[in-house]
Protein backbone atom coordinates (compact mmCIF):
# COMPACT_ATOMS: atom_id res chain seq x y z
CA UNK A 1 0.00 0.00 0.00
CA UNK A 2 1.34 3.59 -0.47
CA UNK A 3 -0.21 6.23 1.46
CA UNK A 4 0.63 9.96 1.09
CA UNK A 5 -0.13 12.21 3.93
CA UNK A 6 0.00 16.06 3.07
CA UNK A 7 2.36 16.26 0.47
CA UNK A 8 3.24 19.89 -0.93
CA UNK A 9 5.67 19.91 -3.23
CA UNK A 10 7.30 23.15 -5.61
CA UNK A 11 10.26 23.40 -7.75
CA UNK A 12 10.80 27.10 -7.02
CA UNK A 13 9.69 28.81 -3.99
CA UNK A 14 6.48 30.41 -4.23
CA UNK A 15 4.91 28.16 -7.15
CA UNK A 16 3.64 25.18 -5.32
CA UNK A 17 2.58 21.99 -7.90
CA UNK A 18 1.08 20.07 -5.76
CA UNK A 19 -0.86 21.88 -2.81
CA UNK A 20 -1.55 19.34 0.66
CA UNK A 21 -2.64 15.83 -0.95
CA UNK A 22 -3.71 12.74 0.94
CA UNK A 23 -4.37 9.42 -0.92
CA UNK A 24 -4.18 5.86 -0.33
CA UNK A 25 -3.25 3.68 -2.91
CA UNK A 26 -3.76 -0.41 -1.97
CA UNK A 27 -2.21 -2.78 -4.26
CA UNK A 28 -4.10 -4.48 -6.67
CA UNK A 29 -6.08 -1.80 -8.43
CA UNK A 30 -5.45 0.24 -11.02
CA UNK A 31 -5.69 3.88 -10.92
CA UNK A 32 -5.85 6.76 -13.45
CA UNK A 33 -4.67 10.01 -12.69
CA UNK A 34 -6.44 12.98 -15.00
CA UNK A 35 -5.69 16.47 -15.15
CA UNK A 36 -4.85 18.79 -17.64
CA UNK A 37 -1.06 19.80 -18.47
CA UNK A 38 0.88 21.30 -15.48
CA UNK A 39 -1.41 20.50 -12.94
CA UNK A 40 1.15 17.93 -11.05
CA UNK A 41 0.47 14.18 -12.44
CA UNK A 42 4.13 13.66 -13.26
CA UNK A 43 5.51 15.41 -10.32
CA UNK A 44 3.31 13.27 -7.99
CA UNK A 45 4.51 10.12 -9.96
CA UNK A 46 8.05 11.12 -9.56
CA UNK A 47 7.62 11.56 -5.79
CA UNK A 48 5.83 8.39 -5.33
CA UNK A 49 9.07 7.29 -7.25
CA UNK A 50 11.31 8.97 -5.03
CA UNK A 51 12.95 10.97 -7.98
CA UNK A 52 12.09 14.00 -6.30
CA UNK A 53 12.91 15.06 -2.35
CA UNK A 54 9.66 15.47 -0.46
CA UNK A 55 10.15 18.63 1.97
CA UNK A 56 6.91 18.82 2.80
CA UNK A 57 4.54 15.86 3.74
CA UNK A 58 5.12 12.01 3.52
CA UNK A 59 5.02 8.95 1.66
CA UNK A 60 4.72 6.05 3.06
CA UNK A 61 5.25 2.28 1.20
CA UNK A 62 3.50 -0.22 3.76
CA UNK A 63 3.71 2.00 6.23
CA UNK A 64 7.62 2.68 6.25
CA UNK A 65 8.42 6.60 5.09
CA UNK A 66 10.23 6.44 1.25
CA UNK A 67 13.16 8.14 2.73
CA UNK A 68 14.16 5.12 4.99
CA UNK A 69 14.28 2.80 2.40
CA UNK A 70 17.11 2.38 0.01
CA UNK A 71 16.44 2.18 -3.69
CA UNK A 72 16.87 -1.14 -3.66
CA UNK A 73 14.51 -1.92 -1.01
CA UNK A 74 12.11 0.97 -2.93
CA UNK A 75 12.18 -0.32 -6.18
CA UNK A 76 11.78 -3.51 -5.94
CA UNK A 77 8.17 -2.80 -4.64
CA UNK A 78 7.69 -0.07 -6.84
CA UNK A 79 8.62 -0.47 -10.65
CA UNK A 80 8.45 2.76 -13.40
CA UNK A 81 7.50 2.02 -17.23
CA UNK A 82 8.83 4.99 -18.58
CA UNK A 83 6.74 7.24 -21.78
CA UNK A 84 8.32 6.13 -24.92
CA UNK A 85 11.82 6.62 -24.86
CA UNK A 86 14.21 5.94 -27.64
CA UNK A 87 17.60 5.19 -26.03
CA UNK A 88 21.10 5.75 -26.76
CA UNK A 89 22.29 1.71 -27.70
CA UNK A 90 20.20 -0.55 -29.35
CA UNK A 91 20.27 -3.57 -26.94
CA UNK A 92 18.73 -6.79 -27.37
CA UNK A 93 15.26 -7.06 -26.58
CA UNK A 94 15.87 -9.46 -24.15
CA UNK A 95 18.79 -7.59 -22.40
CA UNK A 96 16.38 -4.81 -22.39
CA UNK A 97 14.37 -6.88 -20.06
CA UNK A 98 17.26 -8.81 -18.17
CA UNK A 99 17.98 -4.89 -16.93
CA UNK A 100 15.33 -5.24 -14.32
CA UNK A 101 17.08 -8.24 -12.77
CA UNK A 102 20.14 -6.39 -11.83
CA UNK A 103 20.14 -5.52 -8.54
CA UNK A 104 18.95 -9.39 -7.66
CA UNK A 105 22.07 -10.50 -9.30
CA UNK A 106 25.06 -8.92 -8.23
CA UNK A 107 27.93 -10.84 -9.92
CA UNK A 108 29.44 -10.25 -13.57
CA UNK A 109 26.73 -13.21 -15.35
CA UNK A 110 22.63 -13.35 -14.78
CA UNK A 111 21.66 -16.81 -13.30
CA UNK A 112 19.91 -18.96 -15.74
CA UNK A 113 16.51 -18.35 -13.08
CA UNK A 114 17.22 -14.65 -14.17
CA UNK A 115 16.94 -15.46 -18.03
CA UNK A 116 13.92 -17.52 -16.81
CA UNK A 117 11.63 -14.68 -15.17
CA UNK A 118 12.89 -12.29 -18.16
CA UNK A 119 11.35 -15.49 -20.91
CA UNK A 120 8.41 -15.48 -18.67
CA UNK A 121 7.82 -11.81 -18.13
CA UNK A 122 7.95 -11.16 -22.07
CA UNK A 123 5.71 -14.54 -22.43
CA UNK A 124 3.61 -12.56 -19.91
CA UNK A 125 3.11 -9.55 -22.41
CA UNK A 126 3.38 -12.14 -25.53
CA UNK A 127 6.51 -10.22 -26.53
CA UNK A 128 8.87 -13.35 -26.30
CA UNK A 129 9.43 -14.36 -30.03
CA UNK A 130 10.68 -10.70 -30.07
CA UNK A 131 13.37 -11.89 -27.65
CA UNK A 132 16.80 -11.42 -29.73
CA UNK A 133 14.99 -8.75 -31.69
CA UNK A 134 16.81 -4.98 -31.23
CA UNK A 135 15.30 -3.12 -29.04
CA UNK A 136 15.42 0.38 -31.23
CA UNK A 137 14.03 -1.39 -33.87
CA UNK A 138 10.57 -2.22 -32.52
CA UNK A 139 7.67 0.20 -32.57
CA UNK A 140 6.50 2.43 -30.07
CA UNK A 141 4.02 -0.17 -28.49
CA UNK A 142 6.23 -3.06 -28.58
CA UNK A 143 8.77 -0.83 -26.95
CA UNK A 144 5.90 -0.39 -24.03
CA UNK A 145 5.48 -3.75 -23.68
CA UNK A 146 8.80 -4.58 -22.90
CA UNK A 147 9.13 -1.75 -20.92
CA UNK A 148 6.57 -3.85 -18.74
CA UNK A 149 7.93 -6.74 -18.97
CA UNK A 150 11.33 -5.49 -17.61
CA UNK A 151 9.10 -4.16 -14.79
CA UNK A 152 7.47 -7.41 -14.46
CA UNK A 153 11.13 -9.08 -14.32
CA UNK A 154 11.96 -6.43 -11.96
CA UNK A 155 9.16 -8.07 -9.41
CA UNK A 156 7.66 -4.99 -8.55
CA UNK A 157 4.25 -5.01 -7.22
CA UNK A 158 3.32 -1.22 -8.06
CA UNK A 159 3.91 -0.09 -11.72
CA UNK A 160 3.90 3.23 -12.42
CA UNK A 161 3.56 5.05 -15.88
CA UNK A 162 3.60 8.15 -16.99
CA UNK A 163 1.20 8.57 -20.09
CA UNK A 164 1.36 5.11 -21.46
CA UNK A 165 -0.51 5.43 -24.57
CA UNK A 166 1.20 8.47 -25.99
CA UNK A 167 2.74 8.08 -29.22
CA UNK A 168 0.75 5.10 -29.71
CA UNK A 169 -1.91 4.64 -32.97
CA UNK A 170 -5.29 4.22 -32.08
CA UNK A 171 -5.12 0.62 -31.74
CA UNK A 172 -2.31 -0.50 -29.94
CA UNK A 173 -3.34 2.08 -27.23
CA UNK A 174 -6.35 0.04 -26.44
CA UNK A 175 -4.03 -3.35 -27.28
CA UNK A 176 -2.06 -1.66 -24.47
CA UNK A 177 -4.76 -1.24 -22.15
CA UNK A 178 -5.65 -4.22 -22.40
CA UNK A 179 -2.52 -5.64 -21.81
CA UNK A 180 -2.69 -3.44 -18.55
CA UNK A 181 -5.94 -5.15 -17.16
CA UNK A 182 -5.34 -8.72 -17.82
CA UNK A 183 -2.26 -8.10 -15.83
CA UNK A 184 -3.97 -6.44 -13.09
CA UNK A 185 -6.02 -9.48 -13.43
CA UNK A 186 -3.00 -11.31 -12.10
CA UNK A 187 -1.98 -8.69 -9.28
CA UNK A 188 0.14 -5.94 -10.16
CA UNK A 189 -1.44 -2.46 -9.71
CA UNK A 190 -0.97 0.41 -11.91
CA UNK A 191 -0.58 4.04 -11.10
CA UNK A 192 -0.98 5.65 -14.76
CA UNK A 193 -1.32 9.48 -15.77
CA UNK A 194 -3.82 9.29 -18.77
CA UNK A 195 -5.46 12.21 -21.21
CA UNK A 196 -8.57 10.29 -22.09
CA UNK A 197 -11.08 9.98 -20.07
CA UNK A 198 -12.43 7.12 -22.30
CA UNK A 199 -9.07 5.06 -21.12
CA UNK A 200 -10.04 5.54 -17.36
CA UNK A 201 -13.35 4.35 -18.19
CA UNK A 202 -11.56 1.56 -20.11
CA UNK A 203 -9.18 0.33 -17.72
CA UNK A 204 -11.99 0.41 -14.74
CA UNK A 205 -10.85 0.65 -11.44
CA UNK A 206 -10.31 4.43 -9.68
CA UNK A 207 -9.92 7.52 -11.15
CA UNK A 208 -8.16 10.60 -9.75
CA UNK A 209 -8.54 14.06 -11.40
CA UNK A 210 -5.86 16.80 -10.38
CA UNK A 211 -6.30 20.40 -10.90
CA UNK A 212 -3.86 22.86 -10.31
CA UNK A 213 -2.15 20.18 -7.70
CA UNK A 214 -5.49 19.54 -5.91
CA UNK A 215 -7.29 16.07 -6.08
CA UNK A 216 -10.57 17.41 -7.27
CA UNK A 217 -12.18 14.26 -7.35
CA UNK A 218 -11.33 10.53 -6.08
CA UNK A 219 -13.44 7.27 -6.74
CA UNK A 220 -14.40 4.43 -9.13
CA UNK A 221 -13.83 5.63 -12.36
CA UNK A 222 -17.66 5.39 -13.78
CA UNK A 223 -18.43 7.78 -11.09
CA UNK A 224 -16.07 9.83 -11.11
CA UNK A 225 -15.75 10.33 -15.12
CA UNK A 226 -18.63 12.30 -15.87
CA UNK A 227 -18.99 14.52 -18.48
CA UNK A 228 -19.77 17.41 -15.85
CA UNK A 229 -16.37 16.24 -14.00
CA UNK A 230 -14.00 16.38 -17.10
CA UNK A 231 -15.95 19.66 -18.44
CA UNK A 232 -14.91 21.46 -14.93
CA UNK A 233 -11.63 19.59 -15.08
CA UNK A 234 -10.06 20.44 -18.79
CA UNK A 235 -12.70 24.21 -18.93
CA UNK A 236 -14.38 22.85 -21.34
CA UNK A 237 -17.26 25.01 -22.71
CA UNK A 238 -21.15 23.33 -22.41
CA UNK A 239 -22.16 20.57 -24.89
CA UNK A 240 -18.11 20.21 -26.08
CA UNK A 241 -18.08 16.52 -24.85
CA UNK A 242 -20.10 13.63 -24.29
CA UNK A 243 -19.16 10.73 -22.22
CA UNK B 1 27.32 -17.04 -30.23
CA UNK B 2 28.50 -13.62 -28.91
CA UNK B 3 30.21 -15.42 -26.00
CA UNK B 4 32.13 -17.10 -28.87
CA UNK B 5 32.91 -13.70 -30.51
CA UNK B 6 34.84 -12.61 -27.34
CA UNK B 7 36.64 -15.76 -26.89
CA UNK B 8 37.60 -15.55 -30.52
CA UNK B 9 38.89 -11.81 -30.06
CA UNK B 10 40.65 -13.07 -26.81
CA UNK B 11 42.43 -16.11 -29.10
CA UNK B 12 43.15 -13.32 -31.50
CA UNK B 13 44.66 -11.25 -28.93
CA UNK B 14 47.42 -14.16 -27.83
CA UNK B 15 48.42 -14.86 -31.43
CA UNK B 16 49.08 -11.33 -31.98
CA UNK B 17 51.10 -11.12 -28.73
CA UNK B 18 53.06 -14.16 -29.74
CA UNK B 19 53.53 -12.24 -33.64
CA UNK B 20 54.52 -8.91 -32.49
CA UNK B 21 57.42 -10.88 -29.57
CA UNK B 22 58.86 -12.26 -32.77
CA UNK B 23 58.83 -8.92 -35.08
CA UNK B 24 60.84 -6.02 -34.90
CA UNK B 25 64.61 -4.64 -35.96
CA UNK B 26 65.66 -7.87 -34.43
CA UNK B 27 63.16 -10.45 -36.07
CA UNK B 28 63.25 -13.89 -34.44
CA UNK B 29 61.80 -17.33 -35.26
CA UNK B 30 59.37 -19.02 -33.24
CA UNK B 31 62.41 -21.58 -32.01
CA UNK B 32 64.36 -19.01 -31.45
CA UNK B 33 61.95 -17.90 -28.98
CA UNK B 34 61.28 -20.64 -27.24
CA UNK B 35 65.39 -21.38 -26.76
CA UNK B 36 65.63 -18.08 -25.20
CA UNK B 37 62.66 -18.75 -22.94
CA UNK B 38 63.94 -21.88 -21.73
CA UNK B 39 67.71 -20.09 -21.22
CA UNK B 40 66.02 -17.32 -19.61
CA UNK B 41 64.77 -19.57 -16.81
CA UNK B 42 67.47 -22.41 -16.85
CA UNK B 43 70.32 -19.44 -16.90
CA UNK B 44 72.22 -21.81 -19.55
CA UNK B 45 74.80 -20.42 -21.40
CA UNK B 46 74.57 -18.36 -24.67
CA UNK B 47 76.88 -17.32 -27.55
CA UNK B 48 76.91 -13.36 -27.80
CA UNK B 49 74.69 -13.01 -30.58
CA UNK B 50 71.74 -14.90 -28.33
CA UNK B 51 72.85 -13.54 -25.74
CA UNK B 52 72.10 -9.77 -26.90
CA UNK B 53 68.69 -11.07 -28.25
CA UNK B 54 67.42 -12.33 -24.86
CA UNK B 55 68.96 -8.65 -23.69
CA UNK B 56 66.18 -7.05 -26.43
CA UNK B 57 63.49 -9.01 -25.62
CA UNK B 58 63.35 -8.86 -21.98
CA UNK B 59 64.48 -5.31 -21.61
CA UNK B 60 63.09 -3.84 -25.11
CA UNK B 61 60.21 -5.76 -26.90
CA UNK B 62 58.47 -7.08 -23.23
CA UNK B 63 58.17 -3.87 -21.60
CA UNK B 64 57.10 -2.36 -24.71
CA UNK B 65 53.98 -4.72 -25.56
CA UNK B 66 52.91 -4.66 -22.14
CA UNK B 67 52.93 -0.91 -22.01
CA UNK B 68 51.17 -1.39 -25.52
CA UNK B 69 48.37 -3.47 -24.46
CA UNK B 70 47.95 -1.76 -21.33
CA UNK B 71 47.30 1.49 -22.73
CA UNK B 72 45.30 0.41 -25.89
CA UNK B 73 42.81 -1.51 -23.43
CA UNK B 74 43.11 1.20 -20.70
CA UNK B 75 42.25 3.39 -23.56
CA UNK B 76 39.28 1.21 -25.14
CA UNK B 77 37.77 0.08 -22.02
CA UNK B 78 37.70 3.49 -20.24
CA UNK B 79 36.51 5.29 -23.70
CA UNK B 80 33.17 2.10 -23.90
CA UNK B 81 32.60 2.77 -19.91
CA UNK B 82 32.68 6.60 -20.65
CA UNK B 83 30.01 6.28 -24.12
CA UNK B 84 27.49 4.39 -21.91
CA UNK B 85 27.85 6.69 -18.45
CA UNK B 86 26.87 9.62 -20.81
CA UNK B 87 24.72 8.35 -23.09
CA UNK B 88 26.74 9.35 -25.80
CA UNK B 89 28.80 7.16 -28.55
CA UNK B 90 30.48 9.97 -29.63
CA UNK B 91 32.31 10.45 -26.54
CA UNK B 92 35.92 9.79 -25.53
CA UNK B 93 37.88 9.27 -22.53
CA UNK B 94 39.42 12.95 -22.47
CA UNK B 95 35.55 14.26 -22.50
CA UNK B 96 35.91 15.61 -18.85
CA UNK B 97 39.24 17.14 -19.56
CA UNK B 98 42.15 14.44 -18.30
CA UNK B 99 43.85 14.38 -21.48
CA UNK B 100 43.96 18.33 -21.39
CA UNK B 101 44.96 17.98 -18.27
CA UNK B 102 47.95 16.11 -18.51
CA UNK B 103 49.09 17.59 -21.04
CA UNK B 104 49.28 20.80 -18.71
CA UNK B 105 51.10 19.14 -16.24
CA UNK B 106 53.72 17.29 -18.53
CA UNK B 107 54.43 20.89 -19.60
CA UNK B 108 54.40 21.86 -16.38
CA UNK B 109 57.03 19.62 -15.79
CA UNK B 110 59.09 19.90 -18.89
CA UNK B 111 59.27 23.86 -19.13
CA UNK B 112 59.48 24.92 -15.15
CA UNK B 113 61.00 21.64 -13.50
CA UNK B 114 62.87 20.44 -16.27
CA UNK B 115 62.68 17.16 -14.91
CA UNK B 116 61.13 14.34 -16.46
CA UNK B 117 59.71 12.28 -13.13
CA UNK B 118 58.17 15.71 -12.36
CA UNK B 119 56.83 15.68 -16.11
CA UNK B 120 55.46 12.02 -15.34
CA UNK B 121 53.97 12.95 -11.37
CA UNK B 122 52.83 16.31 -12.93
CA UNK B 123 51.01 14.95 -16.26
CA UNK B 124 48.98 12.41 -13.90
CA UNK B 125 48.41 14.71 -10.99
CA UNK B 126 46.98 17.43 -13.21
CA UNK B 127 44.87 14.72 -15.40
CA UNK B 128 43.02 14.11 -12.29
CA UNK B 129 42.65 17.73 -11.21
CA UNK B 130 41.16 18.54 -14.67
CA UNK B 131 38.54 16.05 -13.95
CA UNK B 132 37.81 16.87 -10.72
CA UNK B 133 37.40 20.65 -11.60
CA UNK B 134 34.99 19.53 -14.22
CA UNK B 135 33.10 17.26 -11.11
CA UNK B 136 33.16 20.57 -9.07
CA UNK B 137 31.65 22.83 -12.10
CA UNK B 138 28.90 20.00 -12.10
CA UNK B 139 28.84 19.53 -8.61
CA UNK B 140 26.99 23.34 -8.49
CA UNK B 141 23.94 22.60 -10.46
CA UNK B 142 21.65 20.18 -9.36
CA UNK B 143 19.17 19.19 -12.29
CA UNK B 144 20.45 17.11 -15.65
CA UNK B 145 23.53 16.33 -14.17
CA UNK B 146 24.79 14.49 -17.02
CA UNK B 147 24.75 17.82 -19.57
CA UNK B 148 26.75 20.05 -16.84
CA UNK B 149 29.21 17.80 -16.33
CA UNK B 150 29.63 17.78 -20.04
CA UNK B 151 30.00 21.41 -19.92
CA UNK B 152 32.15 21.39 -16.99
CA UNK B 153 34.50 19.14 -18.54
CA UNK B 154 34.96 21.60 -21.85
CA UNK B 155 35.33 24.62 -19.63
CA UNK B 156 38.03 22.14 -17.63
CA UNK B 157 39.46 21.04 -20.58
CA UNK B 158 39.61 24.16 -22.77
CA UNK B 159 41.21 25.64 -19.36
CA UNK B 160 43.86 23.47 -19.64
CA UNK B 161 44.70 23.50 -23.43
CA UNK B 162 45.13 27.66 -22.93
CA UNK B 163 47.52 27.14 -19.93
CA UNK B 164 49.22 24.64 -22.50
CA UNK B 165 49.09 26.93 -25.15
CA UNK B 166 50.73 29.68 -23.00
CA UNK B 167 53.67 27.01 -21.75
CA UNK B 168 54.63 26.37 -25.21
CA UNK B 169 54.74 30.51 -26.19
CA UNK B 170 56.97 30.76 -23.14
CA UNK B 171 59.14 27.57 -23.39
CA UNK B 172 62.19 27.92 -24.57
CA UNK B 173 62.29 26.94 -28.78
CA UNK B 174 65.68 24.78 -28.86
CA UNK B 175 64.53 22.42 -26.31
CA UNK B 176 61.83 22.41 -24.41
CA UNK B 177 59.25 23.28 -27.11
CA UNK B 178 60.24 20.19 -29.27
CA UNK B 179 60.54 17.70 -26.04
CA UNK B 180 56.70 19.06 -25.09
CA UNK B 181 55.51 18.69 -28.93
CA UNK B 182 57.43 15.23 -28.90
CA UNK B 183 55.43 14.52 -25.25
CA UNK B 184 52.21 15.66 -26.85
CA UNK B 185 52.51 13.03 -29.72
CA UNK B 186 52.79 10.09 -27.45
CA UNK B 187 55.70 7.34 -27.82
CA UNK B 188 56.28 3.97 -26.88
CA UNK B 189 60.24 4.67 -26.77
CA UNK B 190 59.83 6.17 -23.08
CA UNK B 191 58.33 3.41 -21.42
CA UNK B 192 59.99 2.07 -19.18
CA UNK B 193 60.10 -0.78 -16.42
CA UNK B 194 60.25 0.77 -13.51
CA UNK B 195 57.23 2.82 -14.33
CA UNK B 196 55.34 -0.18 -15.85
CA UNK B 197 56.14 -2.06 -12.95
CA UNK B 198 54.27 1.09 -10.63
CA UNK B 199 51.08 1.57 -13.11
CA UNK B 200 50.70 -2.06 -14.09
CA UNK B 201 48.99 -3.36 -11.26
CA UNK B 202 46.95 -0.51 -11.01
CA UNK B 203 46.10 -0.68 -14.29
CA UNK B 204 45.08 -3.87 -14.75
CA UNK B 205 42.72 -3.65 -11.81
CA UNK B 206 40.81 -0.67 -13.00
CA UNK B 207 40.46 -2.83 -16.53
CA UNK B 208 39.27 -5.94 -14.97
CA UNK B 209 36.92 -3.67 -12.34
CA UNK B 210 35.75 -1.57 -15.77
CA UNK B 211 34.96 -5.02 -17.56
CA UNK B 212 33.38 -6.48 -14.88
CA UNK B 213 30.73 -3.47 -14.69
CA UNK B 214 28.52 -4.45 -17.42
CA UNK B 215 25.22 -4.83 -16.28
CA UNK B 216 25.13 -1.73 -14.56
CA UNK B 217 26.96 -0.23 -17.01
CA UNK B 218 24.03 -1.02 -19.46
CA UNK B 219 21.23 0.09 -16.72
CA UNK B 220 23.05 3.27 -16.08
CA UNK B 221 23.43 3.99 -19.75
CA UNK B 222 19.09 4.16 -20.17
CA UNK B 223 19.65 7.56 -18.56
CA UNK B 224 19.36 8.23 -14.49
CA UNK B 225 15.56 7.98 -14.07
CA UNK B 226 15.48 4.31 -15.11
CA UNK B 227 18.62 3.62 -13.81
CA UNK B 228 17.20 4.77 -10.22
CA UNK B 229 13.66 2.99 -10.82
CA UNK B 230 15.71 -0.55 -11.64
CA UNK B 231 17.02 0.18 -8.02
CA UNK B 232 20.70 1.22 -8.66
CA UNK B 233 22.44 3.77 -6.01
CA UNK B 234 22.74 5.69 -9.87
CA UNK B 235 25.43 8.86 -8.04
CA UNK B 236 27.47 6.63 -6.78
CA UNK B 237 27.57 3.99 -9.31
CA UNK B 238 27.90 6.58 -11.79
CA UNK B 239 30.59 8.63 -10.01
CA UNK B 240 32.33 5.55 -9.36
CA UNK B 241 32.41 4.06 -12.76
CA UNK B 242 33.62 7.70 -14.21
CA UNK B 243 36.75 8.08 -11.87
CA UNK B 244 38.01 4.39 -12.76
CA UNK B 245 38.13 5.55 -16.11
CA UNK B 246 39.37 8.99 -15.41
CA UNK B 247 41.82 6.89 -13.59
CA UNK B 248 43.11 4.43 -16.00
CA UNK B 249 43.31 7.33 -18.84
CA UNK B 250 45.63 9.44 -16.32
CA UNK B 251 47.63 6.12 -16.33
CA UNK B 252 47.91 5.62 -20.14
CA UNK B 253 48.89 9.45 -20.40
CA UNK B 254 51.92 8.41 -17.77
CA UNK B 255 52.89 4.90 -19.57
CA UNK B 256 53.01 6.85 -23.34
CA UNK B 257 51.59 10.43 -23.23
CA UNK B 258 48.81 11.34 -25.59
CA UNK B 259 47.47 8.77 -27.82
CA UNK B 260 43.88 10.42 -29.27
CA UNK B 261 40.88 8.53 -31.14
CA UNK B 262 42.00 4.67 -29.88
CA UNK B 263 39.19 5.37 -26.78
CA UNK B 264 36.66 6.92 -29.52
CA UNK B 265 37.36 4.37 -32.33
CA UNK B 266 37.45 0.82 -30.71
CA UNK B 267 34.22 0.73 -28.68
CA UNK B 268 32.39 1.39 -32.18
CA UNK B 269 34.71 -1.16 -34.00
CA UNK B 270 34.08 -3.40 -31.25
CA UNK B 271 30.31 -2.39 -30.62
CA UNK B 272 29.74 -3.29 -34.44
CA UNK B 273 32.06 -6.91 -33.89
CA UNK B 274 29.99 -7.50 -30.84
CA UNK B 275 26.45 -5.85 -30.57
CA UNK B 276 26.40 -2.80 -27.72
CA UNK B 277 25.75 -5.05 -24.60
CA UNK B 278 28.31 -4.24 -22.51
CA UNK B 279 28.82 -6.75 -20.61
CA UNK B 280 30.62 -8.28 -23.90
CA UNK B 281 31.23 -5.00 -25.04
CA UNK B 282 33.71 -3.69 -22.36
CA UNK B 283 35.67 -6.63 -22.40
CA UNK B 284 36.10 -7.16 -25.85
CA UNK B 285 37.05 -3.12 -26.30
CA UNK B 286 40.08 -4.07 -23.81
CA UNK B 287 40.90 -7.10 -25.50
CA UNK B 288 40.32 -5.45 -29.05
CA UNK B 289 42.25 -1.87 -27.80
CA UNK B 290 45.20 -3.90 -26.60
CA UNK B 291 44.98 -5.82 -30.11
CA UNK B 292 44.72 -2.93 -32.13
CA UNK B 293 47.68 -1.03 -30.21
CA UNK B 294 49.93 -3.95 -31.07
CA UNK B 295 49.65 -3.98 -34.45
CA UNK B 296 50.22 -0.84 -34.72
CA UNK B 297 53.06 -0.44 -32.76
CA UNK B 298 54.45 -3.60 -34.26
CA UNK B 299 54.22 -1.60 -37.87
CA UNK B 300 55.92 1.16 -37.04
CA UNK B 301 58.72 -0.01 -34.95
CA UNK B 302 59.51 -2.90 -37.82
CA UNK B 303 58.54 -0.55 -41.12
CA UNK B 304 60.62 2.96 -40.05
CA UNK B 305 64.29 3.04 -38.52
CA UNK B 306 63.36 5.71 -36.44
CA UNK B 307 61.56 6.19 -33.20
CA UNK B 308 57.80 7.51 -34.66
CA UNK B 309 55.45 9.11 -32.41
CA UNK B 310 52.58 6.34 -32.21
CA UNK B 311 49.87 9.12 -31.36
CA UNK B 312 50.02 9.98 -34.82
CA UNK B 313 49.75 6.20 -36.28
CA UNK B 314 46.95 5.34 -34.05
CA UNK B 315 44.90 8.85 -35.41
CA UNK B 316 46.19 7.78 -39.01
CA UNK B 317 45.06 4.11 -38.43
CA UNK B 318 42.01 4.67 -36.43
CA UNK B 319 40.04 7.03 -38.36
CA UNK B 320 40.17 5.28 -41.47
CA UNK B 321 38.61 2.44 -39.54
CA UNK B 322 36.43 4.82 -37.47
CA UNK B 323 34.50 5.55 -41.02
CA UNK B 324 34.87 2.23 -42.52
CA UNK B 325 32.58 0.90 -39.50
CA UNK B 326 30.66 3.88 -39.82
CA UNK B 327 29.98 2.88 -43.21
CA UNK B 328 29.41 -0.79 -42.66
CA UNK B 329 26.74 -0.07 -39.84
CA UNK B 330 24.76 1.90 -42.50
CA UNK B 331 25.96 5.15 -41.35
CA UNK B 332 24.52 4.96 -37.46
CA UNK B 333 26.16 3.85 -34.33
CA UNK B 334 23.32 1.19 -33.66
Amino acid sequence: MIRIDHLSFAYEKYRPVLHDISLCLPAGEIVSILGPNGCGKSTLLKIILGFLQVKRGMVFLDDRDICDLTEKQLHKRLSYVPQMHSGTFNYQVLDVVLMGRTTESPWYRFRSEDYDIARAALKQVRMEHHAHRPYLHLSGGERQLVLIARSLAQGGVFFIMDEPVSGLDYGNQFHLLQTLKDLSGQGVSFILTTHHPQHALYLGGRALLLKSGKIIADGPSEQVVTTGNIRDLYQLPEGFIQI
Amino acid sequence: MRKYRLCLILLLLIATVFITLLTGRYPLSLSDLGELVAAFFTTAELDPARREALFVLTHIRIPRILAAMLVGAGLSVSGAAYQAMFLNPLVSPGILGVLAGASFGAGLGIVVFRSWAATQILAFGFGCAAVGLSLFFASFFRRNSLMVLLLGGMISGSLFTAFTSLLKFVADPNQQLPELVYWLMGSFARVDTTILLWVGLPMVMLIVYLCAQGKVTNVLSMGDEEALSMGICVKRTRLSIILAATLLSAFTVLLTGIIAWVGLVIPHIMRFVVGPNNRVLLPASAFGGAMFMLITDAVVRSVFTAELPIGVFTSLVALPLFVLSLAINKGGWR
